[in-house]
């Protein structure tokens, strides 16, 4: 038998007062997140706040009960002396109190949870607004005025059925729109792999999922921007799979509608006449057709590029090509099969790298002489 | 005792060490290998883990990049699941099982043996895709079309190979267990005198038995859609990919009780013992763990509730359910301390630490069982919070509480309990500051499986806070393995029955001999020792005392 320091207590406390400022530390700094969820923005948003709060506090009074009754026992039945306690088996009406009472508690939450579950997931014959939102690695496009069978349609393609499409990388995504105290239904379509359309303020997500569409409405009732995110493991860009929402009242929506709508209208700026051509050709998502080509320094460039693979969108970005020095981006991105035309503007000599924005690791070197 | 005069490794046939350890049939050997092999395994998970943890500290990137980022989380967690926490708590069953129920070894030695050595081989397999193109990158759950052959390299056909392997060790494990519990019981050992540990390991067993092979199937149709054109999961073939989450979570929610249960039967080992009371409560104990068992396997689909494509409210309400018994056993182990005499060795201190931690995971449980706030946690770092205080604050904590609890028996050497303490303080601490502020960042939107965040998010501090304590638990690892390398050149001071303890395995020497037992006690309860020791005081009046007597 070997001696146990009588330390045991106090470093029990020195730990748990420890691991406890640093929890609150955390927890309660201005700015950081906290134990609840961000306000919601959406009528459903806010049915599974206002649930968050009531099982939050469950859970906290049986937090407390509990490792209080821990934290008890340990600092009051230490041992002191070798007699033996009394060896309790068990008591039946203990027993059956901490089964039936919990039980009781679980099944109220289910009711309770299964009521607010109706009202989120349930689905308005006619949504004031319906927008098509498609993943793909690694961005997201947004259709506009698509038609009805995006419904059930799996392989859509916005850019041609829709009045207009929106995309975009970057920090930011595509910037969608929705107008405020309306119902917008969002029909989910995925071109490649399962992504999530996740925003946080709406405390809702839905996975994207290829071969299916998957669709929910909200009525977003606090107007403002808001962030979201892919949240399904999609690959490499995964954590660069953004979008952002900006909900308006329905006169501001529908004039930001009604420009979207002109903006896809007008034909796109016709090659410039003497526009040195350079085409150039991707198969796979690992690398472009050509690594090397060459064009003529101070000539306007157009580079006209082929999409042979058909399983992703691609596109041709040169590396710093524009005059102030930003990255000449191609767009729109080339639908798998589609031929699109990029306009660069004239270069100087020199050797430009030119990417796949949505696949980095395809690049090419473009030799302007 | 004078026993190991009788070994026969005193005999006419003198080989080396190594030799004896590669071909040994010894249950007692094949568990301290388990053991040893996993805890390797917990060093490379954990590795890996603080690779993530570093680059996570801030934004930007800084360490790994996207590629070998999700090439660590993936591994990360197959490691942990499969070949640390499934290892260890095959590695504790296998040599604790046979001495708690008074056997000389397992049913079938040489399959035990097999089921071991599958382990470094399918760990083997799985590790070579880091140096034959990149390991798999799909999360540990691998999900479909991701894992399909257009978008994963040849490391997911590694994983699959592996798992595969590594699977048939776990059921070849599971009938070994349950044969010898069935079996091989010594006289007077009735199910309902099973150490609760046993329990534990039988449930797990079953539970393995009906899951991996489901998730073998599922290993083996995505093998056949990446590399013979099979298209069970490609919808545009007429597959179906939500299929696949069907399959591996049908598995994959019964594999989080495998990787629990024994953990649940270690601290009713430790608790009991170190408070000098019987656990209370045996019988609901054992019904308790045998509804989670079969509840477990109804609860798979609360992984899918953002799919759209299950029944909801089914599985909202099984896993509400599951937690009733759980929380049973929560109960009973805090009344199995009250009114006892609680002596806080470094065993008893992980296993109230796990009772401390595992609470936090499982009250998280009923957020996610309530399906709207669960459309808001789902895929948040509030799920890697979740999942963590279950299988480090649960597991890791019970398999530290059971190296404590069983080092004396296995090595016949204390664990220096000063180190012990200092180790649990550095793991408790360090456990939760990893863990908790991952509640917090998940509930404000940050996704999990990211490589980077942008700055103005304000995820920065609670994100350094969580690496500063992944540091903490490294560091309280490597006390851990200090303790052991001491230990095993200090001298065998433990003896037979070092903590006064209640069943069998501490009835013969430390280490036992190859054939475990001279003599067994008479079994009259769920605590023969303490019967032999105590005269069967406080049991059932009904039994003479002093029958016990026999040494």
């Amino acid at each position: 038998m070997i001696r146990v320091p009588h330390r045991a207590r106090r470093s029990l406390k020195v730990f748990a007062v420890a691991a406890l400022v640093a929890l609150v530390a955390g927890a309660c700094q201005a700015d950081s997140p906290g134990i609840f969820p961000p306000a919601a923005v959406t009528q459903q948003g806010t049915l599974t706040q206002d649930l968050y709060t009531f099982v939050f506090a469950i859970a906290t009074a049986i937090f407390i009960l509990v490792e209080g009754l821990i934290v008890w026992a340990v600092l009051r039945y230490r041992r002191r002396d070798d007699r033996l306690p009394v060896q309790t088996h068990g008591n039946l009406i203990a027993e059956a109190a901490w089964t039936v009472i919990p039980a009781l508690i679980v099944i109220a939450l289910f009711l309770l949870s299964m009521q607010a579950q109706d009202k989120i997931e349930a689905k308005s014959a006619a949504p004031d607004v319906v927008v098509d939102v498609v993943g793909f690695q690694w961005q997201w496009t947004i259709g506009y005025g698509c038609p009805d069978s995006y419904e059930s349609a799996t392989n859509v393609q916005p850019g041609q059925d829709c009045d207009f499409a929106l995309t975009g990388a970057g920090k930011q995504g595509p910037d969608l729109h929705v107008p405020t105290g309306q119902t917008v239904r969002f029909r989910l379509h995925a071109a490649d792999v399962i992504h999530a359309f996740y925003v946080p303020r709406f405390l809702y997500k839905k996975d994207v999922i290829p071969g299916r569409v998957n669709s929910f409405e909200v009525v977003v009732e606090q107007p403002g921007t808001y962030a979201g995110q892919c949240a399904e493991l999609c690959g490499l860009g995964h954590g660069e799979m953004f979008l952002s929402l900006t909900a308006e009242d329905r006169g501001a929506y529908d004039a930001w509608y009604a420009a979207q709508v002109e903006g896809a209208k007008a034909t796109p700026a016709p090659t410039q006449a003497g526009a040195y051509e350079v085409h150039i050709s991707a198969t796979t998502a690992a690398a472009f057709d050509q690594t090397e080509v060459s064009a003529p320094a101070d000539t306007p460039l157009a580079i006209v590029f082929e999409n042979r693979d058909l399983t992703v969108q691609h596109n041709v970005t040169v590396l710093k090509a524009n005059p102030d020095g930003s990255d000449a981006i191609g767009l729109p991105f080339a639908q798998p099969g589609a031929t699109v035309t990029y306009q660069v503007p004239p270069l100087k000599a020199g050797a430009y790298t030119y990417i796949c924005t949505i696949h980095p690791n395809m690049t090419g070197t473009l030799a302007v002489q | 005792m004078a026993t190991t005069a009788l070994s026969p490794r005193a005999g006419a046939y003198p080989r080396s060490r190594v030799y004896e350890w590669l071909t040994t049939t010894d249950h007692k050997k094949i568990g301290i290998m388990y053991i040893t092999s996993a805890y390797i395994f917990f060093l490379i998970g954990g590795l890996m883990a603080l690779a993530i943890r570093t680059e996570l500290a801030a934004p930007g990137t800084q360490f790994l990049n996207p590629d070998i980022f999700n090439q660590a989380f993936t591994m990360h967690g197959t490691t942990m699941v499969f070949f640390f926490v499934m290892p260890m708590l095959a590695g504790f069953a296998n040599y604790i099982v046979p001495l708690q129920i008074g056997a000389a070894d397992m049913a079938f030695p040489r399959i035990n043996a097999l089921s071991f050595w599958i382990i470094p081989v399918s760990a083997l397999l799985l590790f070579s895709s880091f140096g034959l193109g990149g390991a798999a990158a799909g999360g540990w759950t691998s999900y479909t079309p991701l894992s399909e052959a257009k978008y994963a390299g040849i490391g997911q056909d590694f994983w699959l190979a592996g798992l595969l392997l590594n699977g048939v060790s776990s059921i070849l494990g599971a009938i070994n267990i349950l044969a010898t519990i069935f079996k091989l019981r010594a006289p007077g050992l009735t199910m309902l005198r099973l150490p609760i540990f046993v329990w534990t390991v039988l449930v797990t067993s079953v539970l393995l038995i009906f899951a991996v092979p489901v998730l073998a199937s599922g290993l083996v149709m995505l093998f056949i859609d990446r590399n013979y054109g099979g298209a069970f999961f490609d919808p545009a073939a007429g597959g179906d990919t939500v299929l696949w989450q069907h399959v591996f979570w049908f598995f994959g929610h019964p594999e989080v009780y495998i990787l629990i249960l024994p953990a649940f039967g270690i601290i009713s080992e430790v608790l009991p013992v170190f408070s000098r009371k019987p656990l209370f409560g045996y019988k609901a104990f054992v019904l308790a763990t045998v509804s989670i068992g079969v509840l477990g396997f109804g609860v798979w689909a609360h992984h899918m509730f953002t799919t759209g494509a299950v029944f909801l409210p089914f599985f909202s309400i099984t896993t509400f359910l599951i937690s009733v018994p759980t929380g049973v056993k929560m109960f009973n182990w805090i009344a199995t301390m009250w009114r006892g005499k609680l002596r806080f060795t470094t065993a008893m201190l992980f296993a109230v630490g796990f009772l401390a931690s595992f609470l936090i995971g499982g009250l998280d449980g009923a957020f996610s069982a309530s399906t709207p706030i669960d459309f808001a946690l789902q895929d948040t770092y509030w799920i890697v919070s979740h999942l963590h205080y279950v299988l480090f604050g649960g597991s890791a904590f019970g398999i530290m509480a059971a190296t404590y609890y069983w080092f004396p028996k296995m090595t016949g050497r204390f664990l220096d309990e000063r180190l012990g303490k200092v180790q649990f303080v550095i793991m408790f601490v360090g456990a939760h500051l990893t863990f908790f502020p991952m509640h917090l960042l998940g509930i404000s939107g940050m996704p999990r499986r990211i490589q980077d965040y942008a700055p103005n998010v304000g995820w920065q501090d609670l994100n350094l806070l969580a690496t500063i304590g992944s540091y903490l638990i490294g560091f309280g690892t490597l006390v851990l393995l200090w303790n052991m390398f001491v230990a095993l050149r200090g001298p065998r001071t433990a003896g037979d029955d070092p903590w006064d303890a209640n069943t069998l395995e501490w009835a013969t020497t430390s280490p036992p001999p190859s054939y475990n037992f001279d003599r067994l006690p008479e079994i009259r309860s769920e605590r023969p020792l303490f019967d032999l020791k105590h005269g069967g005081a406080g049991h059932a009046p009904a039994l003479p005392s002093g029958e016990g007597s026999q040494r």
